[in-house]
């Protein structure tokens, strides 16, 4: 209705001069009509330019040297040791744990959705519970569990071997090692997985299955050869979705992987481009032009199985309830492993952490009666940057989520429109969604870092970074609540003379409110958890929750690195709990998402 | 010219068109002039995808043409030429929509000034928006609901809250987009003549879309038949009806009986054509472009058919088979074969058929229409 959709219909004849003319005014003439909307697309093409334009660095960085084409960045990825090391243990481990993530969450998923194991909402909900749990506190607190001296769960193991008289000295886990790292993705990467699974199950028409059985097919081969084919395109987003995660996580290697002679990508990206003097930058961008690669091969496999597979249209609208199996006997130790499960995601690290701040310090030889919160006191208010840290962390996370909620939600309602310039320019603010925060991060430290806007190290970058990076994460949220909204109550407010500030602020505001609050408690425990930009771009005189946790660790401070995850984690439970409880009753008049993570 | 005698809506030559799914352009609103007089009740009438929706969303300035002119209220709102083209919050027209479009999250009362609260130029007080409202839902028939909200209120209610809503700014022109097609059919009944009443009393324009023949006989002072984005033809409801402009507007305005014939040469607006059954001699349209000679249909209603037992030598006489006769209380339909061709006509009565099926049908030359 605007001048964008007489820009997206043009006449197939030719226009002649005048009429061009005509038609440019007409644009600019709606478009000035309306400032709400001139600034809704003016910020849109601002946040698409702050993320295409890094991206671009990096290609330009790999391929070109001060302007002419140069194969320098790949020479240098070739000739730096240890690159394709990292590239196979990366795949090695994204791999392996990305199957067996997917087959622990396939089955959490069928026994919750199709067996009598399944409880009330809080339980069918359980094994997403890491999701809430920060990954770097997950991290921490498995080192802390099993490293093979003075990890707890191996003091405690030993202590319990030598009640039978058998000693062991050390182990007998260790958490540096393959199947340590492997270990925790999988656990990391099981709630995707259940999330894509249990969905797909519960839109799988359990007539379906009834439709086989009576046709005298036996339980196990209907599971085979009905069920398991009709979940295929969720199979495939949920391994999408694990691969996608896996290959962009730092917090787990960069915790676990070292010590363990193990090179993951992600690390050796941060390392090549802070660990040295000077960065390798061509070496550090084709690693991540790789890691974006395997991503885009994932993606391309499951788009063309999806769209070329018959079985695709499966699914649609569960129209019975499906008939649940009885586990019998069964039904209560497959309870305890889920219980088991997530409390190895959230429980157990929690208390590791939680031992490490009251007693102030890591051993194996535990005082009990020492406990104390000097930790949190001593250890974090005694020390100014991490006071500083956590003041900018959680003023970022406030500016970010509060300004990126109102911009995405904008942004959505704009995306409304049916105008080839704005689907253009959404599918460009929303890259970051699809690429690693790393490469993001990467790409920002290309393009702002150096000359001419020497941003390196400063609040400013950080802060456009985050909300680059986050504001499209807020509109994958805010999307579908604009798009609830019946189009004629908007055209209702505009016949009333509510221009498009007014019609955004009395119509679709109050009526998205409760995912707009949603997408608040996202954005801000997202920046508040966020380690990859705080590693790349936070300076050493400007830390962040993220950088200093990581330099804490570094210099064996390990009670400060469990109270400051400890403070995250809490304030990450606190501000979900928070969002649940109003996203509920601010969302009254429409839908709100049932979760975030 | 004064607001009194200049026409409220002006429409000249607007085109929109829409690529469909397979490319190919389809026009929604055609070459399409017409104009809309200070307190007119003006109804498009048309099947679905007639393009009257697409005409009136144009007005609203919720839908960009392609080309063309609107003028509402001695104001440019949309000019190709000129390139106007006013946002919709600028015409200064109301619209009641299908959906109703009540926000949900508002009360009546504030789903009801909300015009008065948001319009830039106008400073009315809340108490006096209030009134204003109260007034309203007073005259419409619903005077408590006024802090409800929307998903509290039975569907015609939401209607009129929708009404009172478009008239409260106390525009001079009020769109309407199938605005009865959601309720059911009794109160439909009702809210159309509230409507009427309501029209008549306050002297707004009316542009109301529908798809409901009856509907648009009864609201309108003149209705527009659209086909296929065109005017076919605008004229008052019993000229639409009883001299329809050819026999798409015959057909879709009611059951008509139609024969082929050869127009036959003449003068003036009574003229025959020449039929497989005999001459039929009937009204052709000034504006028709027929010559003698070319194909043209004798058009006539139902209730016009005069049938009996004998030949009486009156002109548009024609033997016809009786073959079955439905009974629908107030009146009654038989159908007779002429030839080929099945003659429908209804009477308050039963024709008396036990002499045997042969009778002769008449039909008064001014009832019949040449297209």
């Amino acid at each position: 209705m605007s001048a964008v959709d007489l820009a997206g219909l043009p006449p197939k004849r030719q226009a002649s001069a005048p009429e061009v003319l005509q038609r440019a005014v007409a644009l600019a003439s709606s478009v000035i009509s309306s400032p709400f909307r001139a600034i809704c697309f003016a910020t849109g093409a601002v946040l698409a330019l702050l993320v295409i334009y890094p991206l671009l660095s990096i290609v330009a960085n790999i391929f070109f040297v001060d302007g002419a084409p140069s194969a320098a960045a790949l020479r240098e990825f070739a000739s730096t040791p240890g690159t394709g090391t990292a590239v196979i243990h990366t795949l090695i481990v994204v791999t392996i744990s990305s199957v067996l993530a997917l087959a622990l969450g396939g089955a959490l998923a069928w026994v919750n959705e199709r067996t009598d194991v399944h409880g009330g909402n809080l339980w069918d909900n359980l094994p997403i519970f890491p999701f809430f749990f920060p990954a770097i506190a997950f991290s921490y607190g498995w080192v802390f569990l099993l490293s093979p001296t003075a990890g707890f769960a191996n003091v405690f193991i030993r202590w319990l071997a030598g009640l039978v008289g058998w000693t062991i000295t050390t182990g007998p886990f260790d958490i540096y090692s393959w199947s340590g790292l492997i270990f925790l993705y999988v656990i990391h990467g099981v709630p995707f997985a259940y999330l894509m699974l249990a969905a797909g199950l519960r839109n799988l028409d359990p007539q379906l299955e009834e439709q086989s059985w009576m046709c005298g097919v036996s339980e196990r081969r209907t599971l085979l050869t009905v069920v398991f084919p009709a979940l295929g395109p969720s199979a495939l987003s949920a391994l999408l979705l694990v691969v996608w995660s896996s290959f962009g996580m730092y917090a787990l290697p960069q915790a676990i992987a070292g010590q363990a002679g193990i090179e993951i990508m992600s690390v050796e990206i941060v390392r090549l481009l802070k660990g040295e003097y000077p960065p390798s930058e061509g070496a550090a961008t084709v690693m991540s032009l790789i890691m974006v690669a395997f991503i885009a091969v994932v993606w391309l496999m499951s788009r063309r199985i999806t769209t070329r597979s018959r079985h695709s249209g499966v699914g649609g609208k569960a129209t019975t309830r499906p008939a649940r199996r009885a586990m019998g006997r069964w039904k209560w130790p497959i309870r305890a492993a889920i219980i088991l499960y997530a409390m190895l995601g959230t429980l157990f690290p929690a208390i590791a952490l939680l031992i490490v701040a009251l007693n102030g310090y890591w051993t194996s030889n535990i005082q009990w009666s020492n406990f104390s919160f000097d930790a949190f006191s001593g250890g974090i208010l005694d020390n100014p940057l991490t006071v500083e840290a956590i003041e900018n962390s959680f003023s970022l996370a406030l500016v970010v989520a509060t300004l990126g909620v109102f911009i995405a939600a904008a942004l959505s309602v704009l995306n409304r429109q049916r105008s080839r310039a704005v689907a253009i320019l959404d599918g460009a603010i929303k890259l970051p969604v699809v690429v690693s925060n790393l490469v993001i991060a990467l790409g920002f430290v290309l393009a702002f870092a150096g000359p001419p806007l020497n941003l390196a190290g400063t609040s400013t970058i950080l802060f456009i970074a985050l909300l680059a990076l986050y504001v499209p994460q807020g509109t994958i949220i805010t999307d579908p609540a604009a798009a609830q909204v019946n189009k004629e109550l908007e055209e209702a407010s505009n016949l009333a003379g509510g221009r498009p500030f007014r019609t955004f602020r009395s119509v679709y505001m109050p009526l998205m409110v409760g995912s707009m609050a949603v997408a608040w408690g996202l954005l801000f425990t997202r920046v508040l958890s966020d380690l990859e930009m705080s590693v790349m771009l936070a300076g050493p005189g400007n830390p962040t929750l993220g950088s200093q946790t990581l330099s804490l660790y570094s210099t064996g401070n390990f009670a400060g690195v469990a109270a400051l995850t400890l403070i995250l984690t809490i304030s990450k439970i606190v501000i979900v709990a928070l969002v649940f409880l109003f996203a509920k009753k601010l969302g009254r008049w429409s839908e709100p998402p049932a979760l975030i993570h | 010219m004064t607001a009194g005698t200049a026409p409220l809506v002006r429409i000249d030559g607007l085109q929109k068109t829409f690529v469909s799914s397979d490319g190919s352009i389809v026009a929604a609103v055609d070459d399409v002039s017409l104009t809309v007089n200070p307190g007119q009740f003006v109804v498009l009438l048309g099947p679905s995808g007639c393009g009257k929706t697409t005409l009136l969303r144009c007005i609203a300035g919720l839908e960009t043409p392609q080309s063309g002119r609107i003028e509402v209220d001695g104001q440019v709102v949309y000019d190709s030429q000129e390139g106007v083209n006013l946002p919709p919050y600028r015409r200064k027209l109301s619209m009641v929509f299908q959906s109703y479009a009540l926000w949900p999250h508002m009360t009546v009362r504030d789903n009801i000034t909300y015009p008065l609260r948001v319009q830039r130029h106008s400073h009315v007080s809340k108490a006096a928006a209030d009134e204003r409202a109260a007034e309203l839902m007073q005259l419409v028939g619903i005077p408590r609901l006024g802090d409800r909200y929307p998903n509290q209120i039975s569907g015609g209610q939401q209607q009129r809250v929708a009404i009172c809503r478009a008239l409260i700014a106390g525009s001079r022109l009020v769109l309407f987009d199938e605005p009865l097609s959601n309720v059911d059919a009794q109160v439909r009944e009702r809210l159309r003549l509230k409507l009427l009443h309501l029209q008549r009393q306050l002297g707004f324009a009316a542009v109301f879309v529908t798809h409901d023949r009856q509907e648009a006989m009864i609201l309108a002072n003149e209705i527009a038949v659209l086909e296929a984005g065109k005017v076919a033809q605008m004229d008052s409801p019993q000229v639409v009806y009883s001299t329809p402009a050819n026999p798409y507007v015959a057909e879709f305005m009611g059951p008509i009986n139609k024969v082929k014939g050869i127009l036959l040469p003449g003068e003036g607006p009574m003229r025959s054509i020449k039929t497989d059954f005999g001459t039929i001699t009937g009204t052709l349209p000034l504006s028709s472009t027929k010559q003698a000679g070319d194909e043209a249909v004798a058009l006539w209603r139902p209730e016009v058919c005069q049938i009996s037992g004998a030949q009486t030598s009156f002109v548009n006489e024609m033997p016809v088979t009786f073959q079955e006769q439905h009974y629908y209380g107030s009146y009654v339909e038989t159908f007779y074969a002429l030839g080929e061709v099945t003659i429908r006509a209804t009477a308050s009565s039963p024709e008396d058929h036990s002499g045997g099926p042969q009778a002769w049908l008449c039909v008064p030359a001014e009832a019949v229409t040449l297209a």
